[in-house]
């Protein structure tokens, strides 16, 4: 590949960003930047045609809409999807159990993927590291009908660990079916299927932190937690923010596969989340209106907590998604 | 219960964003269909119920839409249609399958025997079963119609059905069906199913025995605590209890029925609705029903449910009933009528199907779904007609081998046991290529392969069955209510009811539930249903 | 040869960079503990769903449908599987249309990345806050099916490629690992004259080797592993992607076609066959991840520059 650059004459190295020049006029702006423009036009068409040539769909939130008739001959019912679906005083348990989920998952799942990368960061040995990184990502393939019956055959009434206290005479525990337990289990199994999956993004971000920052602080002596707190993390600190943020835009959705195959289990109570409650509200009923106006009704909450949330960011010093 | 998996709707999930997700193929239970509209009053009549005579079946069931037994592959087969029904076009078909796709037409010589004999080149759209509802909606919503779709009962179809599709009452109602033999030879308890919209008859079933779903049993275990095959409650309970020990327990059910339809029938509750005079009381409001589910909630507490039964689906309850560590499994009766179950128990141990334990028993919907046709000129249609009479040509004439089984010598040879299948049979045949499936198929029969036994035991239970058979008065009518919030009303009822057999909440929740079921929309339902029914006598 | 050299070369220790002090025991040994929990947790159940796949189809049944060590091995299941060249077909079509989209998709989103991330763009934050726009607010089923409709793609495999061509969150994330690239190192080469293509191309790129590894991963994963999008665009089903004939394996009961007279009868193929589809659908991703893997280096340019 290349070679570095030749090197830079001293001032200019120094400038960085050429010294601010009078107001640019906005041909000037254009000219300058055309190149990156139409670097930018490929996926910008993608996103013109394919999701703003379709977000017209989500009209359909205040409507009453019935596929064979189109939008344009449905009927307008205004905000009365939206009024449905906070009539039912259901939604609101719903709701707070999505929630409760999503914090779950964002104390418990989101540093595992991170700390999972560092583990195998530090790991010197070649061989070890990389046979371990290429295992730990398979469970993202399995399918949940298929974890969810792995944790059953194993943790299940009849599954293996019960089976193995029964026959030492030991007490045998309640995972699957006990309520309580439900929402951490579906952490622990969010966990064990994404976690090594998740991991490689942090991979990559380790393998860009500059090598002479670990140098520079090894020669000031520092063990491996000053590293680790003051090298590591901080050079990686703008993806974990990122990918922080982005996360709570989708905070509520938790996954509806999973949680729709352990329903039956544990009742409504604690496993009813919103995706399950407009499947049942709306979605098997035909009910497209009422589906669209939920999911407009998320994306709103995802935007809102983006927006606080790259706030906050920036008051970090970070940042965040966009500046 | 409708026969109809409830796994094509653990797929819909998948779809990413809500917005995305398709309407699922079943609405809830209790209502045979969903018209934003009452029918009108004074519906067409049924299509006359003619057997076709010609197929000589061992057995033949007394009951309309009993299936007739067979011990082996006839030798004689009979003629039932003499015209190529086809006019030499294209004919584009939208259907759901459960298979692997097939060849393409061009190296696919099953389909092109099939083309060849109807004399048209049929197109087939194959959708998963999972994906169906959401791609049907995409097709309503893009409205470029294939000639011959697929519906499976789900609301506010009804409305689609009579706004875009082929009013067939003129070719079908009454006497009119003669001209097609073969669907005359349909039950007629499967047109009732399919319902009238506004009126008229629109779409063709597909049959399927009336017979339903039934507790599968391992007969081996029960007998070993002598439990009487004709058992009352008591008996049921002692032989559960004889049986359940160790790994193996008496009773097995998904966690999504717990088989309560099983117990709701031996209590005598009725099949979804009952007709009180001219009104339908629905079945959760009966005190047989709340008996039902307070039996249950003990059988559970007594530990007689396999712990799988809490938390798994229709397939680990099976896999623990073919390991033997289940005694009794609810699952589609046909599944041991065709030996699919035998085969996979082996020898292990005998499949049986029980008697309720008292009571009645349920009957099926009589229908996988129906099949409608594009608005088109009445030559088309006569055309699609015909089609489709040639495919429901009963088993034992030369038109089912045809569509069923395949070219002799292609797809198998003949011999004196039956049909030898090749190996191309194994991916060219009536499951990757399901027009004679889901296009319009012939009834079902009962014949275990190979095993005049077990046939004629299997034809016998169906007969015990359907004495005690306890029809859903309510299908085949609509109401708007149930569109809308049956779904939803049902699901909130069905969850309290898991939630007091498996003893988490207590009979007093099961009361409030049925109250909130009532309220939240369930005497509208019953109210609409009824009016409807006496608009369509 | 040294003991550590013959070490070295067994276990492919890279050798430790001078920074770091050498670990103590303890701490090998806690590293080595969590790496056994690790693997362990993650490579059981993989060996029960292997072994249950190579395991006779009466064994399964026979004991409820897990078998944990078979006792006899067959390669029934996979045969039965890959019997009639369906899945091999599809396969066909999943290679390509993965191959070409992971590559339209990583050049596009590698450009718009780029371009995204150089401050004070002309019309910069506003496009991204329309894709993210996008990111929160995804279109519907029905509505991307009519844009497809109008594009005339409905029943080619570009319905495959194009509707997902560039997905938020990897164009997002790209974005923000080339921020992080010294800009005084794009600044130097553009006082020498580079364009900002060559700036991508020779700087930013080779710096973001493991990030771009990682985004066309993804993609990768994400075209190999589609099936909803196959089901809704494509009418004819010779043109079906793996996973979509893989599924159809696996759900509602369909063993395989020709086995059983009817193919919805609610009764599931033997585990050891959807065991057989699980593995095969995995084992391409297992197999091209190594060479993934070999990405994840630090960029070419790392300190050259800094003075």
């Amino acid at each position: 590949m290349t070679g570095s650059p030749p090197a830079a004459p001293p001032a200019a190295a120094h400038a960085g960003r050429p010294p601010t020049a009078p107001a640019r006029s906005r041909r000037s702006r254009l000219r300058r930047d055309l190149p990156l423009l139409l670097l930018l036009l490929p996926g910008l068409a993608y996103f013109l045609v394919f999701h703003y040539g379709a977000i017209f769909g989500y009209v359909v939130a205040f409507q009453d809409y019935v596929p064979f008739l189109g939008v344009t001959g449905s009927q307008w019912v205004g905000l009365d999807n939206f009024e449905r679906i906070f009539a039912d005083p259901a939604v609101w348990n719903a709701i707070a159990n999505t929630v409760q989920i999503s914090l779950l998952q964002l104390v418990f799942y989101f540093p595992a993927p991170l700390a999972l990368a560092l583990l195998l960061h530090s790991v010197t040995y070649g061989a070890v590291r990389r046979f371990v990184q290429s295992v730990v990502y398979l469970p993202h393939f399995i399918s949940w009908v298929i974890v969810v019956a792995l944790f059953q055959q194993i943790l299940g009434g009849a599954g293996v660990l019960n089976t193995w206290l029964g026959d030492n005479g030991l007490h045998t525990v309640d995972v699957i079916g006990n309520p309580d337990l439900f929402q951490p289990l579906v952490v622990a199994q969010v966990i064990w299927k994404d976690a090594g999956w998740g991991s490689i993004i942090f991979l990559a971000a380790l393998y860009t932190v500059d090598d002479q920052l670990y140098e520079a602080s090894a020669i000031d002596g520092a063990g491996w937690w000053r590293r680790l707190w003051h090298v590591t993390l901080p050079s990686i600190r703008p993806i974990i923010v990122l990918l922080f943020i982005l996360k709570l835009g989708d905070i509520l959705s938790v996954g509806f596969e999973q949680i729709f195959l352990q329903r039956n289990a544990v009742g409504p109570e604690v496993a009813e989340v919103l995706d399950t409650f407009v499947y049942y509200s709306g979605v098997l009923g035909g009910d497209w209106g009422y589906a669209t106006a939920v999911g407009l009704f998320k994306g709103v909450v995802g935007a809102v907590l983006v927006y606080a949330a790259n706030k906050v960011a920036h008051r970090l010093g970070e940042q965040g998604v966009y500046k | 219960m409708t026969q109809i998996s409830r796994r094509s709707l653990l797929k819909l999930g998948g779809a990413g964003a809500l917005a995305a997700l398709g309407v699922p193929s079943l609405a809830a239970c209790g209502s045979g269909g969903g018209a934003s509209t009452t029918s009108d009053s004074g519906g067409v009549a049924w299509p006359t119920y003619q057997r076709l005579e010609g197929p000589a079946a061992d057995l033949r069931s007394s009951m309309d839409g009993g299936c007739d037994a067979f011990f082996r592959y006839p030798r004689q087969l009979a003629t039932s249609v003499t015209e190529k029904p086809g006019d030499g076009s294209d004919v584009t078909a939208f259907v759901l399958t459960y298979s692997p796709p097939p060849a393409p037409v061009d190296d696919n010589r099953f389909w092109q025997a099939i083309n060849e004999a109807l004399g048209v080149n049929i197109k087939l759209t194959l959708v998963p079963v999972a994906e169906y509802s959401a791609k049907l909606a995409t097709l309503m919503a893009a409205g470029d119609l294939p000639d011959i779709i697929l519906i499976q009962e789900a609301p506010r179809t009804r409305d689609f059905v009579a706004a875009k599709c082929a009013d067939l009452s003129e070719h079908l109602s009454g006497d009119a069906v003669k001209e097609y033999p073969n669907l005359a030879n349909l039950a007629t308890a499967s047109w009732r199913t399919m319902g009238r919209i506004n009126g008229g008859i629109y779409g063709i079933p597909l049959t399927r025995a009336i017979v339903g779903i039934g507790m599968h049993v391992n007969r081996t275990l029960f007998d070993s605590v002598n439990a009487p095959v004709d058992w009352t409650k008591d008996q049921f309970v002692t032989a559960l209890d004889g049986v359940t020990k160790g790994r193996v327990y008496g009773l097995g059910a998904s966690a999504a029925d717990l088989a309560m339809d099983y117990h709701a029938s031996s209590f005598g509750a009725p099949n979804m609705w009952r007709l009180d005079g001219d009104r339908l009381v629905s079945m959760y409001e009966t005190p047989e029903y709340k008996a039902a589910v307070d039996f249950a909630r003990q059988c559970f507490a007594d530990g007689y449910y396999h712990p799988t039964s809490r938390t798994g689906t229709m397939t680990d309850i099976m896999n623990q009933y073919y390991a033997g560590n289940v005694g009794a499994a609810w699952g589609n009766f046909m599944n041991y009528a065709t030996g699919i179950y035998i085969d996979r128990v082996g020898g292990r141990f005998t499949t049986d199907v029980a008697m309720p334990y008292g009571g009645g028993h349920w009957l099926g919907d009589a229908m996988f779904g129906y099949t409608v046709f594009k608005k088109a000129s009445p030559e088309r249609i006569k055309m699609l007609l015909r089609i489709c009479n040639y495919l429901c040509a009963p088993y034992g004439t030369k038109e089912y081998e045809l569509v069923n089984e395949g070219v002799e010598g292609v797809h198998f040879t003949r011999t004196d046991g039956g049909l030898q299948k090749t190996d191309l049979a194994s991916t060219e045949n009536k499951n990757s290529v399901p027009i004679s499936r889901y296009i319009c198929n012939a009834p079902e029969i009962i014949n275990v392969p190979g095993k005049e036994q077990e046939t004629r035991h299997a034809f016998e239970v169906q007969e015990a069955l359907l004495k005690k058979g306890v029809t859903n008065p309510s299908l085949g009518y609509a109401s708007a209510t149930a569109d809308r919030v049956s779904s939803k009303i049902t699901q909130d009822l069905h969850d309290v009811r898991t939630g007091v057999v498996t003893g988490r909440l207590s009979m007093s929740d099961w009361d409030a539930a049925v109250t909130k079921w009532r309220d939240g929309g369930g005497a509208k339902i019953a109210e609409e249903l009824t009016a409807d029914r006496a608009a369509n006598k | 040869m040294t003991t550590t050299s013959v070490r070295r070369r067994l276990l492919g220790e890279t050798p430790r960079p001078a920074w770091m002090p050498r670990p103590k025991p303890p701490v090998i040994a806690a590293k080595a503990l969590a790496l056994v929990i690790v693997t362990a947790l993650v490579l059981v159940p993989f060996l029960i769903v292997v072994a249950t796949s190579l395991a006779p189809k009466d064994e399964v049944l026979a004991k409820g449908g897990w078998v944990v060590w078979p006792d006899s091995i067959t390669f029934q299941a996979y045969a039965d599987v890959l019997a009639g060249g369906v899945v091999t077909r599809a396969t066909l079509i999943s290679a390509g249309v993965t191959l070409v989209g992971t590559a339209l998709s990583l050049g596009c989103t590698v450009a718009m990345a780029y371009a995204l991330a150089r401050p004070g763009l002309l019309g910069g934050r506003p496009v991204l806050l329309m894709v993210l726009f996008t990111f929160l607010f995804t279109p519907g089923m029905i509505p991307t099916y009519l844009v497809v409709q109008q594009l005339g793609l409905l029943d080619s495999f570009s319905a495959l490629i194009l509707p997902v061509l560039v997905n938020a969150f990897n164009l997002v994330v790209l974005r923000g690992f080339f921020q992080g690239i010294p800009a005084d190192l794009i600044e130097a080469a553009k006082i020498d004259g580079a364009g900002e293509l060559r700036v991508l191309l020779r700087i930013v790129v080779p710096l973001s080797k493991a990030a771009i590894a990682v985004v066309g991963l993804f993609y990768a994963v994400a075209y190999w592993n589609s099936f909803f999008n196959a089901i809704l665009f494509l009418n004819d089903s010779s043109k079906w992607p793996i996973q979509v004939v893989l599924r159809q394996y696996v759900l509602e009961g369909s063993p395989l076609a020709g086995s059983v007279e009817n193919a919805e009868a609610r009764v599931n193929a033997p585990t050891s066959i959807q065991m057989a589809v699980l593995v095969l659908a995995m084992l391409p991703i297992v197999c091209v991840y190594p060479f993934v893997q070999r990405h994840f280096v630090k960029g070419v340019l790392t300190g050259a520059i800094k003075s």
